[in-house]
Order: C-alpha cells, then sequence, then structure tokens
C-alpha cells in the first residue's frame, strides 16, 4: 500500500513539473485580441509572452484576406518582465486580417500560431444600413 | 481495486504527454550552420515558419547498422551520394496544414519533389542522389489555409552546398595548423633549453 502510495505521489509531482515546464514562452495576451472585430486600430500589432524568450528569430507577420502582407517587416522583441512582440502595419482597410509569431525561448521551444482580427468600419457600417 | 493499480501508470503516462505536447528542434548530434554544433541544431526560417533541417549520409564503405547511424549534417553537405534529407515542422500547425518540398539545382531544375499533403507526425523526409558537387537548394512550400498567402511567396527556401570547401574545413585547418606549431615549439624548447642550459660554464 505504502508502495502504490509513493508511487502515486511521484507520478503526480512528475505530473505537475511536465505542466509547470510547459508555461515557459507562453504567449499571455495580445493587441488586437483573437478573434476581435476592431474600430480604431493604431497601427501596430503587439503581442506578450512569459518565460525564458530569447531574441533567435522572433517574427510577425500580418496579411489581409486575401494573403497579402501588410505589415512592415519591422518586428521588434522587446525582453522584460513579459517580453512584448510588435510589428506595424500599412493603413488597414476595413476586412479580415491574419497575424502569424513566432518567438523562440531559450531552451530551443517554439511558440509560434496565428491569430485572426477583422478592421471594421463603424462609420460606414452605418452609411450602408437603410 | 484494479484501477486503483493502473492509477500511478496512467499519472505517469499524463505526465509524459505533457513533456512531449511541445516543439523543441532536436539538438544531440545536429550540427549547425558551419558546422559548429548548438542546442538548436540545424534550424532554418523565414519570416514565416521554422523548420530544423538535416541530412544523412552513409559512408558507402559502412555498412548501415544499430551501431553506424550517420551522422546528422546541416547545409553544408560534405559529400555527393544518396542523402536522406529531413525536415522538421516546428511550427505545431503546419502538421494540420498540406506541405511540399523541393529540392532543386542551382539552375533551378528539380531533383526531388514531395507533393503537398499533411504531415501529421512533422517530419518530412526524402532521399536525394546529389551527383555533381555544387549548390542545391531546399524549397518547402505551405498551403497556409490560415494566412491564404500563395505558397511561392511564404516559401522557406534553404540553400544547401554539397561537396564544396567551405569555411567550417578552413577553420579546422587553421586549428590544426596553429596546434603543430604550438607542439613544435614546445617540442623545440624541450630538447634545446636544457642542452643550453648545460652548455653554460659555471661561474665560480
Amino acid at each position: 500500500m505504502k508502495r502504490m502510495v509513493f508511487k502515486s505521489l511521484t507520478a503526480l509531482l512528475l505530473s505537475v513539473l511536465s505542466l509547470t515546464g510547459r508555461a515557459e514562452g507562453v504567449l499571455l495576451k495580445s493587441d488586437p485580441k483573437n478573434n476581435a472585430e476592431v474600430s480604431n486600430f493604431d497601427g501596430t500589432v503587439k503581442l506578450w509572452f512569459n518565460g525564458n524568450v530569447g531574441q533567435r528569430s522572433p517574427s510577425i507577420v500580418v496579411v489581409d484576406g486575401k494573403g497579402n502582407r501588410v505589415d512592415n517587416g519591422d518586428t521588434r522583441l522587446v525582453l522584460g518582465e513579459r517580453h512584448r512582440l510588435t510589428a506595424s502595419t500599412k493603413p488597414l482597410l476595413p476586412g479580415p486580417y491574419a497575424t502569424r509569431y513566432r518567438v523562440i525561448t531559450e531552451d530551443g521551444l517554439i511558440v509560434s500560431g496565428v491569430l485572426k482580427f477583422s478592421i471594421v468600419d463603424t462609420a460606414g457600417t452605418a452609411e450602408v444600413k437603410p | 481495486m484494479k484501477s486503483r493499480r493502473y492509477f500511478p501508470g496512467l499519472l505517469l503516462l499524463l505526465a509524459g504527454l505533457g513533456a512531449a505536447d511541445a516543439s523543441v528542434p532536436l539538438g544531440g548530434n545536429r550540427k549547425g550552420v558551419g558546422g559548429s554544433y548548438d542546442m538548436y541544431g540545424c534550424m532554418q526560417s523565414n519570416d514565416y515558419y521554422v523548420v530544423n533541417f538535416a541530412a544523412y549520409q552513409l559512408d558507402s564503405d559502412r555498412a548501415a547498422g544499430a551501431g553506424n547511424l550517420p551522422e546528422a549534417e546541416c547545409v553544408d553537405i560534405p559529400a555527393t551520394g544518396k542523402t536522406q534529407v529531413a525536415i522538421d515542422l516546428l511550427d505545431l500547425d503546419l502538421r494540420k496544414k498540406p506541405v511540399g518540398l523541393k529540392i532543386l539545382r542551382e539552375d533551378g531544375q528539380p531533383l526531388v519533389e514531395l507533393p503537398m499533403a499533411v504531415v501529421k507526425q512533422g517530419v518530412l523526409s526524402t532521399t536525394v542522389d546529389f551527383k555533381a558537387p555544387g549548390n542545391y537548394r531546399a524549397v518547402l512550400t505551405v498551403d497556409d489555409t490560415d494566412l491564404h498567402t500563395q505558397p511561392e511567396v511564404s516559401a522557406l527556401h534553404i540553400p544547401l552546398t554539397v561537396a564544396l570547401a567551405s569555411g567550417q574545413s578552413g577553420e579546422k585547418n587553421g586549428l590544426l595548423v596553429l596546434f603543430v606549431i604550438i607542439g613544435s615549439l614546445v617540442a623545440a624548447l624541450a630538447y634545446f633549453l636544457p642542452r643550453l642550459l648545460k652548455s653554460q660554464p659555471l661561474e665560480q
């Protein structure tokens, strides 16, 4: 019985350790948020990460609904308590957009993915309505 | 009671799965660019995608076997001949999207072309016969269903050299020359210094 309890506790500890290990290099938040509809976009995509993010090959690519690149290719990673990855875009017309991001942790973990957002023209929408 | 017995094992399995749910380039014996070894292995990226590249060549005079596994080479492939090329897709979402691979000669002629297909395991692998020394290119294309970018636009181009004298061998030669010079100096000192000291007359 004691042996089984010991085994269970060891396994539980390993599970917790593996879960905390995954917390390295996690996307905390983004601006614009995923699937957000934005009416007052400030021209910069911003993402925040935690963990031991390194300076190797950070990247942001922003594309419009047709897959055309609309960012200015000026990805910048500022390391801090919350690492901030930013890129500016060309002026965006109303429509759907997608952001592909990537950072690499000091351990070599790739943190990458795709976020989507839409630019909405509230004034334009109001005009279209009968 | 039986389920209690399996509980620790189940937890261990979950722990293992948790640890495996990460995209880490394989380090180990993988050479980086320039022949040096680093923890990232041979990571290749553009603004869109990141992969780990490896090329395996088996010496013709060495039989394949468990103890004779070839070393993973990076983009400077040391010799011509049959080469196993493997590309690890490090962006996890790429494992759900169709990807294709071409190995091209310098003039753009394809040597190998893998058609677009979803690679769930995340490793694209093919065998190429590099018949002549020279410059080649591996091109990874992705049908990115999230971005809708033309695959040619977002394609990851990996320049390869095959059997070309590279900087790494130059560096190795330079180090070898340096060691030979230092070794010769030490040997010369060890030989002549005692004799020089012995030949000096003792002053009384």
